[in-house]
């Protein structure tokens, strides 16, 4: 039988299968999550589905499922290559200066500026913090910087537009 | 791996060994060297953030709470910083802002399933994991059926003690279940209570197999926390281990791999003053060569020692960049010894020992008032009832401590790499002078 050598950088530890059984279901997900995003910032080259699942001997659909939940958060983007994609991790800080947190609510948002292949994004995140103050990702849009004020000036006609729809129903 | 911890150094806060640091976690940031007091109840907390809304202390900026100490001395102050009154501010400002400046340590203090001190409240704390609980129970239990066979037992309380010890912690490496569930208990209280760094559960290391669990459980710990928060690497030893140079030399290496930021070391009931220790000096010494050269070589390293105890300044001063001591100045925790007095012992900042009421009365005639500056000293408190004169004793401490502390960072901005040699000469810790690293 051929093996094939990964070429993937793993975090130095990682718990087993028969540990990560032993974790109650939300810490599992929350656990391989954490794993997955951390393969994902050691990789800057990508990663694939089926890698990922060889490397830490996780199911391939726990793995996609994760990697999938990632870019639906925009912290990683894929690409098709034939017939599997290759994950990244979402850009690189332009400048460290380049982040800012803004605190709305109980939500916070981070607004970041980023570079990838595709080019500069800001970037912005809705997080949450729970019970014990961690840090929860609730989601995240990505607007390339050269079509900000476009998105800017559309965003602010639709509040416009909506706040003079309820004029006009009070006004009925 | 991006680290929540951040050590940043500067090339002006260092002079030949000595090193101060900026420490950066959750939006706190402190300076180095620290003296991190161990609380233990909430009149200690309240000493504690007493002196911080004082006299904003920038070397007593963390402080170190038991496992097993948590409910009397955080839990009621975070149910009421928790709460909020009708204009939307916390109903206790002086904890809250406390939490969002200082640095809080949650000590597993797993030491205690070897020594039978705590054994009793580890069996009812609703603190620790529930196979704690189990491991406490069943030890005490032990400990009656040898004490009541009295010479027939099969064997003594030592020999029982360190089976029932090591055994604990085989299972606990052989078994995952039981592994992730003590990791995920002590994890859970931590994150519970406000820890910025956490701190896994490891044995008492006694001896080369007891090492290998607490390297196992450092891994499995900081691969658990993944996405949770900072986790330290937690090394509990005796004093005899640093003259074993296998298990020294293992340590050490594992430390340099470790991506690990903070390794944190305790030293059970170490008094290196003493004049028989002199291969624990020398070896102190080396670990402490060791770990100035990390700290200072390898990208975002910082070391601390818990129960720090007379090694606390020699240790500040040898890049350390955190030194805790409990509060109990000696007096409290002696459970099964008789009370010699009611009064706790007042820290010398000369001599750097500790002094009994008596000895102190006698210095204080002497020199017509008491020879220390700190702001409790400058009014004599002797005639004080015990409470009174233990409080202002805890105080006074904490303030000689942090008065240390800004001497070593004074000291390594003016380059005066001869202060410690000084200061431990003129004091009764001159066996100390060959700790610090030449």
């Amino acid at each position: 039988m051929v093996t094939i050598q990964t070429r993937l950088r793993l975090p130095k530890s990682m718990l087993t299968s028969e540990e990560i059984t032993a974790l109650k279901p939300k810490e599992r997900e929350e656990y391989v999550r954490a794993l997955i995003r951390n393969i994902l910032t050691l990789n800057d080259n990508g990663v694939m589905v089926s890698e990922v699942a060889e490397a830490t001997n996780l199911n391939r659909i726990t793995v996609a499922k994760h990697l999938e939940h990632l870019v639906a958060i925009r912290e990683a983007y894929k690409k098709d290559r034939g017939t599997g994609a290759v994950y990244y991790k979402n850009g690189k800080l332009i400048h460290p200066t380049d982040r800012v947190s803004m605190e709305v609510g109980n939500k916070i948002y981070d607004f970041v500026k980023l570079e990838n292949a595709e080019g500069q994004f800001a970037f912005i995140q809705e997080k949450e913090q729970d019970e014990l103050r961690l840090m929860r990702i609730k989601g995240g849009i990505m607007i390339r910087c050269e079509d900000f004020s476009q998105f800017m000036a559309g965003l602010q006609k639709f509040m416009m537009q909506t706040e003079s729809n309820l004029e006009m129903k009070k006004f009925e | 791996m991006s680290s929540n911890l951040k050590v940043i150094h500067y090339p002006d806060r260092r002079c030949k060994y000595s090193e101060s640091v900026d420490l950066k976690i959750n939006n706190k940031t402190l300076i180095t060297p620290i003296f991190a007091p161990r609380l233990k109840n909430a009149n200690e907390l309240n000493l504690y953030l007493g002196i911080q809304s004082n006299s904003t202390p920038t070397h007593l900026s963390a402080y170190v709470v038991r496992l097993l100490d948590v409910g009397k001395t955080l839990h009621y102050r975070l149910k009421k910083a928790s709460q909020k009154n009708l204009l939307g501010e916390s109903t206790d400002a002086e904890f809250s802002s406390s939490l969002e400046r200082d640095l809080i340590l949650i000590d597993p203090a797993t030491e205690y399933l070897y020594y039978y001190a705590n054994m009793d409240r580890l069996e009812h704390s609703p603190y620790v994991s529930s196979e704690i609980r189990t491991y406490a129970k069943q030890f005490i239990e032990e400990r009656e059926k040898i004490k009541k066979a009295g010479k027939e037992a099969p064997i003594g309380i030592e020999n029982s003690r360190e089976i029932l010890h090591t055994n604990f912690w085989t299972c606990v490496l052989k078994e995952a279940n039981k592994r992730m569930k003590l990791i995920r208990d002590t994890f859970h209280i931590e994150m519970r209570y406000r820890a910025d760094i956490l701190i896994p559960p490891v044995p008492l290391i006694t001896s080369s197999h007891l090492l290998d669990v607490a390297i196992f459980m450092n891994e499995k710990s900081r691969a658990f926390a993944e996405g949770k928060g900072e986790c330290a690497d937690y090394f509990i030893l005796k004093p005899k281990i640093l003259t074993n140079d296998r298990m020294m030399t293992t340590i050490k290496q594992y430390i340099e791999d470790s991506p690990s930021p903070l390794t944190i070391f305790k030293f059970k009931n170490m008094n290196l003053n003493h004049e028989d220790l002199s291969l624990e000096r020398s070896a102190f010494s080396d670990i402490l060569t060791e770990l100035i050269f990390l700290s200072q070589h390898v990208e975002n390293k910082a070391f601390a020692l818990f129960e720090s105890g007379n090694q606390t300044f020699v240790s500040a001063i040898s890049s350390t960049a955190l030194v805790s001591t409990s509060f109990s100045l000696d007096r409290e925790d002696r459970r099964y010894q008789r009370e010699v007095s009611r009064f706790a012992n007042w820290y010398d900042p000369t001599s750097m020992t500790l002094r009994n009421k008596k000895t102190l009365s006698r210095i204080a005639e002497n020199n017509g008032h008491i020879p220390c500056h700190c702001p409790v000293c400058t009014s004599p408190f002797m005639d004080n009832e015990f409470t009174e004169y233990n409080r202002k004793v805890k105080m006074h401490y904490m303030y000689c401590r942090e008065h240390e502390m800004k001497e070593i960072y004074t000291a390594i901005e003016n380059q005066d790499a001869m202060m410690g040699f000084d200061k431990l000469r003129r004091s009764s810790l001159k066996n100390l002078i060959d700790v610090i690293p030449r």
